[in-house]
């Protein structure tokens, strides 16, 4: 119990301290590509410790609640996924299915308690959001699918086992359609440019985080952290190969981060409904593509 | 036993006729006393698989036509759970009816529905069914319609196509009886199957009829629309009713019927045509069932009354449930009888908090309502854990049964039926949010502000829902262990499960190890939570406006919730494609009807001679009809 316990809290504080870090990296990264200053690469941190430390307003127990069932939600989620070598529990290694309908604890829980502050901002933010999730996770899935059927397990870590031997025997290479789905796919779930219509900050102030102050945006912080860790981490473990060692596993994950930051620093943000009616064309049709190419 | 306690419950209903309106509750407190001692009784049959039962109407020659009624595990759970559902419904209802205009013959029309509920379930032969079947349509007809207009004109849509339905299911049980001579289920399904490798047209269209009988009552594709008609405007207790119970009958007669039929097809025959290891006719109807999902999550995003809202979500899980059916795979199988039952409860949880939001506010449009968690947080947690259930989200009951669904298409090896019923659940998740924010978020209008929690006694009921969706979440083997007799009754393989653990091909999931790391997770935040500097509390209406003062430009709260046309870009985004709309098709067929009737109404009744003319000569062709077919 106790080692559960402490492998538990392991999990959680690196997914927090290595998303933290992610995020500063990919600060200075944006900054480098658009020619202007940021901050050291520990700001993150910075940001975190200063903002739970200030004081903030909270509308209602609903809010509360649900800032902390977002946070919870991501937190819970990494606890099924192999992080390198790690796993939690030594049965449902990474089961994929739980895992997707864990993350949506999560949105739940932001969506519910930003829309508990009582601001229109925040709720279209949400219903953009939401609408996103409807494209983003139709190409996710089809990839998904199509590595369950190849491995016959929908546990991670036996993908991350049938693909040890070399970067050739990567599913990025094997099924190369379905990782560019997968891609696309992430850069949707990370919400970074050009799928960032929910935060949009001149059009609805930043949109869900609008009354969020103090801890509460430190909570959001903290989720965005999470998550960044969570979604490279699941596509590094479906299509890279995940990893022995953890320091490799790691930077795969930064690279794959650096990239989904690489393209939002040089693409315009698109409608919502037209990102959706993207992710409904190109990345499914690929996954699909894909998909029957291994069928048959 | 069971014949005896059917009359019990139907002279209560008739004698509470007599109970005067001032008392009224004393109807719903008998009603609740009948139901519970069903339920009882119900509960002592347990494991008594294969008592029967046997009353005989009438013998006409050698023929007998009796009442026949037996227990097996799938009639057990099925009629357990529904008639513990309508326990507590009718709880809820007794302090909801007292102000009930028309409450008397609801109540009266409702008792006699559950006593048609449980029939239906336990009827051992095909002419049982179909009697309690008909009765039940009839029945239900006056409790969504008790003399409203609104109601009544919702109800037509339901009433004629389960009438239809179960003509059709009529046509094809007289086709079978012709074959056979009885009534029996089990010999009428090995000789519906002796007839596809005889005869396969003929058997395909009583399969068609049984199809169209149990289709019509689930609301699949095309019969989706009734639901959200008659749901939306029946009595909101008793939409929870439609909704959690009646609408899962024409599932439970494809388990019944069909799916035993196309296993026997699957297993044995040389003949019929196979796609994915399944009978082709099989396959289609999972796709029926997989769109039929779809279309009604695009049209509850579209809805903005918050019951018909539900009714559509109710339609997408059928579809889910009918999906796995007939996929028929023992995971599959197991899965969507699984489903079944939970979105029995989530369902009628979601109802009842509905129910009880319009008991305070009378209000059923969304954007009109807002804010009431603040000042009900009891139905609001009953709708939370409610709406977590049906977008299927751990740790609740609703990811268990899901999660069998997505396992059972993924290890049969169905990646676009998969992929459908993704794409409808995260649907799911989208509407049944966009319900939670535009009833119990946001801002509350101000003519709500003395809105108080419902009575205690209506609470009761929701206190029971949440926690039954709780543990079936964290120990699914409570249900799926009955679910696995039913298989083993079916002559099914068994699927692997203990109390707390599932098992399919591609992984287990351990229920209370999810449900444990959910609570970690929470009182990690929590604690950095308690961490973080303390919070101040700020009125609703101080918030971001952008730098302006709301008193100046007039702000009110009704101004500030953001709630109408919710998803509108979305609901923009399929403009362009064209439409056909299934409602507008049965008005046209209706009007067509209509006109058709005029024409014969002229005709019939311009002279009486015309009149005999066309009965004469109507006798004439049946009495021919008779003659060359016999």
């Amino acid at each position: 119990m106790v080692n559960i316990m402490l492998r538990f809290l392991f999990a959680a504080f690196t997914s927090i301290i290595m998303g933290l870090l992610f995020m500063g990296i990919g600060r200075k990264f944006i900054a480098r590509i658009r020619r202007h200053y940021a901050g050291p690469f520990y700001q993150s941190f910075i940001d975190v410790i200063k903002l739970f430390s200030k004081k903030s307003i909270s509308h209602n127990w609903i809010m509360d609640f649900g800032v902390m069932m977002g946070f919870a939600g991501i937190i819970a989620t990494i606890i099924f996924m192999p992080i390198g070598p790690f796993n939690v529990f030594s049965q449902m290694q990474g089961n994929i299915i739980i895992i997707i309908y864990f993350m949506t604890i999560g949105y739940l829980g932001m969506a519910m308690g930003v829309a508990a502050s009582g601001n229109p901002n925040a709720t279209i933010g949400i219903a953009r959001a939401l609408t996103l999730m409807l494209g983003y996770e139709i190409p996710f899935v089809l990839t998904v699918i199509l590595l369950v059927f190849a491995n016959n397990s929908s546990l991670l870590q036996v993908m991350v086992v049938n693909q040890q031997g070399g970067f050739m025997e990567w599913n990025a290479i094997r099924y190369p359609f379905a990782f560019l789905a997968a891609l696309i796919a992430l850069q949707g779930m990370l919400g970074e440019q050009p799928f960032d219509a929910m935060i949009a900050p001149s059009e609805i102030a930043s949109g869900p985080m609008v009354e969020l102050s103090g801890k509460f945006l430190g909570f959001g912080f903290l989720q965005h952290a999470a998550q960044i860790f969570l979604e490279t981490g699941i596509i590094v473990n479906m299509f890279l190969g995940g990893s022995q060692n953890f320091f490799i596993f790691f930077a795969k994950q930064l690279a794959l981060y650096l990239l989904t930051v690489a393209v939002s620093g040089i693409f315009p943000r698109y409608r919502f409904e037209d990102a959706v009616k993207f992710f409904w064309m190109a990345p499914t049709a690929l996954a699909a593509i894909q998909l029957i190419i291994f069928i048959i | 036993m069971i014949l005896y306690s059917f009359l019990f419950a139907l002279l209560t209903a008739l004698l509470s006729l007599f109970i005067r309106r001032e008392y009224n509750y004393i109807r719903w407190i008998l009603y609740s006393a009948v139901l519970a001692s069903l339920t009882f009784l119900i509960y002592t049959m347990n494991g008594l698989w294969g008592y029967s039962e046997s009353f005989k109407l009438l013998s006409v020659g050698s023929v007998d036509f009796s009442l026949n009624f037996k227990v097996t595990p799938l009639s057990w759970l099925f009629s357990f759970f529904t008639t513990g559902l309508s326990l507590s419904i009718s709880l809820f209802s007794i302090v909801k009816n007292r102000h009930e205009e028309s409450e008397r013959s609801i109540g009266f029309f409702w008792l006699i529905l559950s006593v048609c509920n449980i029939a239906i379930f336990l009827s051992a032969d095909l002419l049982t069914l179909f009697i309690f079947w008909e009765a039940m349509t009839f029945v239900s007809f006056f409790v969504i319609s008790p003399g409203w207009t609104k109601s009544f004109k919702a109800v037509n849509y339901y009433f004629i196509l389960s009438i239809l339905g179960a003509f059709a299911m009529l046509v094809g049980i007289f086709f079978l009886y012709s074959k056979s001579a009885t009534f029996n289920i089990e010999s009428n399904i090995a000789q519906l199957f002796v007839l596809y490798e005889l005869n396969s047209p003929q058997a395909i269209f009583i399969t068609l009829m049984f199809v169209l009988g149990f289709f019509t009552k689930s609301a699949l594709m095309p019969f989706h629309i009734w639901p959200a008609e008659a749901h939306s405007e029946a009595p909101d207790d008793f939409s929870s009713y439609l909704s959690g119970i009646m609408i899962k009958y024409g599932l439970y007669g494809s388990i019944l019927f069909l799916v035993p039929l196309f296993v026997f097809i699957s297993k044995f025959s040389q003949t019929q045509p196979m796609s994915n290891h399944i009978p082709l006719f099989s396959h289609i109807l999972a796709w029926v069932g997989a769109i039929t999902s779809v279309v009604a999550t695009f049209l509850a995003v579209k809805s903005n009354d918050m019951k018909r809202l539900a009714a559509w979500s109710t339609v997408g899980n059928i579809g889910y449930a009918a999906t796995s059916i007939f996929i028929l795979s023992s995971m599959g199988v197991a899965g969507g009888i699984f489903h079944i039952i939970n979105h029995a409860i989530f369902k009628t949880a979601i109802f009842l908090s509905l129910a009880a939001v319009k008991y305070r506010t009378h209000e059923r449009e969304m954007h009109r309502l807002g804010g009431l968690a603040y000042k009900m947080p009891v139905t609001f947690l009953t709708f939370l854990l409610g709406i977590i259930a049906a977008a299927g989200i751990p740790p609740l009951n609703g990811y268990a049964s899901k999660w069998m669904i997505y396992q059972s298409l993924l290890s049969g090896r169905f990646p676009f039926l998969a992929t459908m019923i993704f794409l409808s659940s995260t649907g799911a998740f989208m509407y049944l949010f966009r319900a939670l924010h535009s009833v119990f978020l946001g801002q509350l209008p101000s003519k709500f502000d003395d809105v108080k929690e419902v009575p205690f006694l209506m609470q009761i009921p929701m206190y029971i829902l949440m926690l039954l969706m709780v543990i079936i979440g964290i120990f699914p083997g409570t249900v799926l262990l009955p679910v696995n007799s039913i298989l083993k009754s079916m002559n099914m393989e068994e699927i692997k499960v203990t109390y707390t653990t599932m098992y399919s091909m591609l992984s287990s999931v351990d229920a209370p190890i999810v449900f444990l790391v959910f609570a970690g997770s929470f009182a990690f935040a929590f604690i950095l939570y308690l961490i973080g500097k303390p919070r101040r509390h700020v009125e609703l209406l101080d918030n971001y406006t952008a730098g302006q003062d709301p008193k100046e430009f007039g702000l009110t709260r009704e101004m500030y919730h953001f709630a109408l046309k919710f998803y509108e870009p979305f609901e923009h985004m399929f403009d362009k494609y064209p439409r056909t709309n299934t409602k507008e098709f049965y008005d046209s067929f209706e009007r067509k009807i209509n006109e058709t009737g005029s024409f014969i109404k002229k005709f019939y009744s311009s002279s009486p001679r015309s009149a005999v003319y066309i009965f004469t000569l109507s006798i004439v062709l049946i009495i021919i009809y008779g003659w060359l077919v016999w």
